[in-house]
């Protein structure tokens, strides 16, 4: 009897034993704090929040992202992130940090992806060495949101020194590497691949003009969360030369076929059918 | 300037009518030769002279680093280049170093470890003892305070720093000494040999005031450390200046301002100094992110065979309120000290002009309407109208210069229908614009007009078959049979 009873108690303790290492183990892995929460800046659209276990992008940790194409879809895709990370309210703090060689970015522009001049901080060096020394000065600073790097080389090393920076700080660190950089092993929360889409202008009387910037992005690593693919758009909220700073985003890219307005859902796993049939049409 | 005891030793030049001494040793001088004799002279009475070219520039080199070896004394130091001679302001600082005799001492024995012969003095005035340590025979001397006259009267007149061709002249009077001139009536001096004499005669006396001309202006905020053993360790000296920062901060704080520029000079043993400087981008004065700043710096500090004083000024300072130290709680203070010192450090390792922040401009040209600007430089409010987006779409990326492009497209305006860039097509499905941006009449802009003689410009944003999205424009009007001209200068994402 007595040894029954025995046996039943330390099984209670077992599972309290390996929530408690679980718990433990998540806190050693990403700096998640004796709560269980990691704060993170959710992108807006409900269906890549979802994929992603912090339900948005984690600050504290090392995201990667991977250019297609010219990489100005990455480079549009990062600004725009930045830009959420430097609104975030959340952290009291509102600057960033871009590492970056050339000295070309461009303030209007940056400004329609909802990144003010003002937040942001240009470091402007190229060599591999000092993009990372600066990102790991930025990181751990505790006065940036996010810092962005672009080094052209990674090791594995490096990414765990960015990581340390990064939860040290509590700031996120971003990685833009070109096309087909090869992949590095390290405590890397995302790695996503952008590229460009044709964006979904409406034909008007024969013209063809531009629609949204239109993006794939591939959810390609994920720490314990789900891969996944979507299209998405950025709107700029700009209307009629006014701007609405309230219908800036992300969203994700409408069907074709049902026109721009319509934000429905789609989770867009045939992209070559689409542009096909946007190429017959 | 090396001492060799024993052998007639000195440095000679081609001077007027052949060549000539510059400068001997104390052999040479006990035998009789002086600066200015010919070669063939003193050959003639020292047969045994050694001889070796004059390097004036290495002279003054090394004469200037000597002074500023100096700091370690006083921060008022000069140098005479014409008579090989440092001037030290030491009122107020003997005391450091246990009074004028044990500073004298301390100098002259460090000196002597270097290898330079010396002489010195001190007295009231900068002529007197210019005087005294160059015509009395004696290592150390200390003309007590308004005893200058008696110290001066047996002297030369030379001894008044005079110019050559005046001392000549004075001889001929039969003005021979300072008591001569002292005694001689003023007013024929002067008009035979102007004011000269008579001016310096009462520089020496100290009727006329007169101040050495410092070698380095001297900082307002200064602290100063002195090392028993000498120190070569990298913590030692982060240790040692951590002190030197916290004595600065203290003074700055006394005075309600803020370093903008730190000047860490370490003096070696070997009697050169090694100096390190930082900036910031706002007045501080918390030692412990100065500290940092200065820590990069120190990596490449060759302490040489020891540093034995250190010499922390602040070069330039801006107000700074006293409540910003005690009422640091605020968050958003916190945050903008952090960014402040973020800037700082990446400011000093990079360089000032690598860590830039963007600013929009109201101009029409959009390669004027993005600057960026040193974050360190406090920046100054944006030209920029309104704080909107501009009303049309603008790149992300803008090339510097545009670049040119081929372009098929129809007459007279339309959009391109394919362009190559670098040798790559790019046929085009869509297309915004014509965006028409036209110079700036009223402003004299050469860089506009070299990039296109045609200063008028037709935007448009153009998306080809990949999804990639360029903004490109043609320049000028369209003219019959004349091909118009095309440029890619941006990329939309």
């Amino acid at each position: 009897m007595n040894n029954n009873q025995k046996t039943s108690v330390k099984k209670v303790n077992t599972v309290a034993v390996l929530a408690g290492l679980r718990q433990k183990l998540a806190t050693l892995e990403h700096g998640v704090s004796g709560s269980g929460q990691c704060s993170a800046v959710p992108f807006g659209i409900g269906e890549i929040d979802a994929a992603l276990p912090w339900g948005g992008l984690a600050s504290g940790m090392v995201h990667e992202v991977v250019g297609g194409d010219g990489g100005h879809a990455a480079l549009g895709f990062c600004s725009a992130l930045l830009a959420r990370f430097a609104q975030d309210r959340g952290m009291r703090r509102s600057n960033v940090l871009w590492c970056r060689g050339r000295n070309d970015l461009y303030a209007p522009g940056l400004l329609s992806f909802g990144l003010d001049q003002d937040r942001l901080l240009l470091a402007e060096v190229s060599k591999d060495r000092d993009i990372l020394w600066a990102m790991e000065e930025g990181l751990r600073s505790g006065a940036l949101t996010a810092v962005l790097g672009e080094p052209s080389t990674l090791t594995t090393t490096a990414l765990r020194r960015l990581q340390l920076a990064a939860e040290t700080g509590g700031t996120a660190a971003f990685l833009l590497r070109p096309r087909g950089s090869a992949n590095v092993p390290g405590p890397i929360a995302t790695r996503w691949q952008v590229s460009a889409l044709p964006s979904l202008g409406r034909d008007f009387y024969g013209a063809r003009p531009l629609g949204q910037p239109r993006w794939q992005l591939e959810l390609v690593r994920c720490r314990n969360g789900s891969v996944g693919r979507w299209s998405v758009e950025w709107r700029d909220g700009r209307r009629k030369g006014t701007t609405d700073e309230t219908a800036r985003g992300f969203a994700l890219a409408p069907d074709l076929r049902d026109g721009p307005d319509q934000t429905a859902a789609t989770q867009d796993k045939n992209t070559d059918a689409d542009s096909s049939a946007r190429m017959a049409g | 300037m090396h001492e060799w005891p024993d052998k007639p030793l000195a440095s000679i030049s081609a001077g007027h009518g052949g060549v000539r001494i510059v400068a001997v040793n104390r052999a040479a001088e006990v035998a009789g030769l002086r600066p200015g004799l010919a070669l063939t002279d003193a050959r003639a009475r020292v047969g045994e002279l050694e001889t070796f070219d004059a390097d004036p520039e290495g002279d003054l080199a090394a004469l200037k680093s000597l002074a500023l070896w100096c700091a370690r004394y006083t921060p008022w130091s000069g140098f005479d280049a014409s008579a090989s001679g440092v001037w030290l302001e030491i009122t107020g600082a003997a005391h450091l170093f246990g009074g004028e005799r044990m500073m004298l001492e301390d100098l002259g024995e460090r000196l002597g470890v270097f290898g330079y012969a010396h002489s010195l003095a001190v007295a009231d005035t900068p002529g007197a003892a210019w005087a005294v340590a160059r015509y009395r025979r004696g290592d150390v001397q200390i003309v007590p305070s308004g005893e200058q006259k008696a110290a001066l009267v047996d002297l030369p007149v030379a001894a008044l720093r005079l110019a050559g061709k005046t001392v000549e002249g004075l001889h001929r009077l039969g003005l021979r000494n300072v008591r001569d001139l002292l005694n001689a009536p003023r007013a024929p001096l002067v008009s035979r040999f102007g004011a000269e004499p008579i001016h310096r005669l009462d520089q020496a006396l100290g009727e006329v005031n007169e101040a050495i001309p410092p070698l380095r202006p001297t900082p307002q905020f200064r602290a100063r450390m002195a090392f028993v053993e000498p120190i070569a360790q990298t913590d030692d000296v982060i240790e040692a200046l951590a002190q030197l920062l916290g004595a600065v901060c203290r003074q700055l704080l006394q005075a309600g301002l803020g370093a903008r520029r730190l000047c860490l000079t370490c003096c070696r043993v070997d009697g050169t100094t090694q100096e390190r400087t930082i900036g910031t981008s706002r007045a501080g004065r918390d030692p412990e992110p100065l500290a940092r700043l200065f820590r990069e710096k120190i990596d490449g500090l060759d302490a040489g065979f020891g540093i034995e004083a250190m010499i922390l000024s602040v070069a330039a300072t801006d107000p700074l309120a006293s409540e910003q130290d005690e009422m640091a709680s605020s968050a958003g203070r916190d945050q903008d000290q952090a960014l402040g010192h973020l800037v700082d450090r990446l400011g000093n390792r990079f360089g000032p002009e690598r860590v830039r922040h963007l600013q929009r401009q109201a101009r029409h040209a959009p390669e004027r309407a993005s600057r960026t600007v040193s974050a360190l430089v406090p920046s100054k409010p944006a030209d920029v109208m309104g704080d909107n987006a501009p009303a049309a779409p603008r790149p992300l990326r803008l090339l510097p210069w545009p670049d040119p492009i081929d372009v098929i497209a129809p007459v007279p305006d339309a959009p391109p229908l394919l362009f190559h860039w670098r040798h790559r097509p790019h046929r085009i499905i869509r297309a915004d614009g014509p965006e028409r941006i036209t110079p700036e009449w009223w402003r004299e802009d050469p860089e506009l007009l070299n990039i296109s003689t045609e200063r008028i410009r037709d935007y448009y944003r153009v998306e080809d078959t990949d999804g990639q999205r360029f903004w490109v424009f043609r320049a000028g009007f369209y003219r019959p049979g004349q091909a118009p001209k095309w440029y890619l200068h941006g990329f939309f994402p």
